[in-house]
């Protein structure tokens, strides 16, 4: 669904598949960090069109992201040189707040109330181009 | 997980016979590659051919599967789509794991490789 919106909104086939990777990475957050993998959860997740930007939301009321990782979220994540002869050094998770923030080019978060929302939004082609 | 598995002299390719690799499968499929990558001799083909989404889970069950292999071991993947290829690109990995165009370019490369010598 979410890669047919993206299609109709002129997302070429590489920026509708970042989109909805970076859906995908912050609904798993949600699910293993905000609910801790709790079962019988909900969450609510909103994708549309609003001033020539895709705009995602994702309402959670579990735990909320601690402070330093909404900075990891908005500021981005330094990622360290690797070398591929240390295998052994190379991690196998943590890699969803970078992706998000490397594809969407607007994020904020908000927890209040019990309720935590993640808002990200990616500017359409057109937009993208009139801006730059 | 289904792959599907074929020999080619040294060389073990698997085949993901899945189009996605999200996280309500990525726990299996770890296991499935991990396990693949011991039995592998020494060099083993990974075919993304077919496959059209993977996230950060999945790529974890890859990485997983490059740590596991023996030390003159050899993981290469093939097959990665252009839209795939860019997750590679954003988390650095394209660095990590060598790619080819088809199961037969990597074969010859990774046969190549093993015929070189030390």
């Amino acid at each position: 669904m979410l890669r047919d919106l993206c299609a109709s909104l002129g997302f070429d086939e590489i920026d509708a598949y970042q989109v909805e990777l970076a859906a995908c990475e912050a609904m798993v957050n949600v699910i293993r960090h905000a609910y801790r993998n709790e079962p019988g959860k909900t969450m609510m997740v909103g994708a549309g069109a609003e001033d020539g930007r895709l705009v995602i939301e994702i309402e959670d009321r579990g735990v909320p992201m601690p402070a330093e990782r909404v900075r990891d979220l908005k500021e981005g994540v330094e990622i360290a040189e690797v070398d591929s002869r240390e295998r052994s050094s190379l991690r196998e998770s943590g890699r969803g707040l970078q992706i998000i923030h490397d594809v969407m080019d607007e994020i904020s978060y908000e927890s209040e109330g019990g309720m935590n929302r993640l808002r990200m939004g990616k500017l359409i082609a057109a937009a993208r181009r009139e801006e730059q | 997980m289904r792959f599907e598995e074929t020999v080619s002299g040294d060389v073990l390719v698997v085949k993901v016979m899945q189009p996605r690799i999200a996280a309500d499968v990525a726990g299996d499929f770890k296991k499935s590659l991990v396990e693949a990558v011991s039995r592998a001799d020494r060099a083993i083909v990974l075919d993304l051919t077919g496959l059209t989404f993977i996230d950060s889970m999945g790529l974890g069950g890859l990485i997983a599967a490059l740590k596991a292999l023996k030390e003159d071991g050899n993981l290469v993947l093939c097959g990665v789509s252009h839209s795939i290829l860019s997750m590679f690109k954003l988390t650095r990995m394209d660095k990590i794991f060598r790619m080819f165009g088809t199961a037969e370019e990597a074969v010859a490369a990774l046969t190549h490789d093993a015929s070189r010598p030390a």
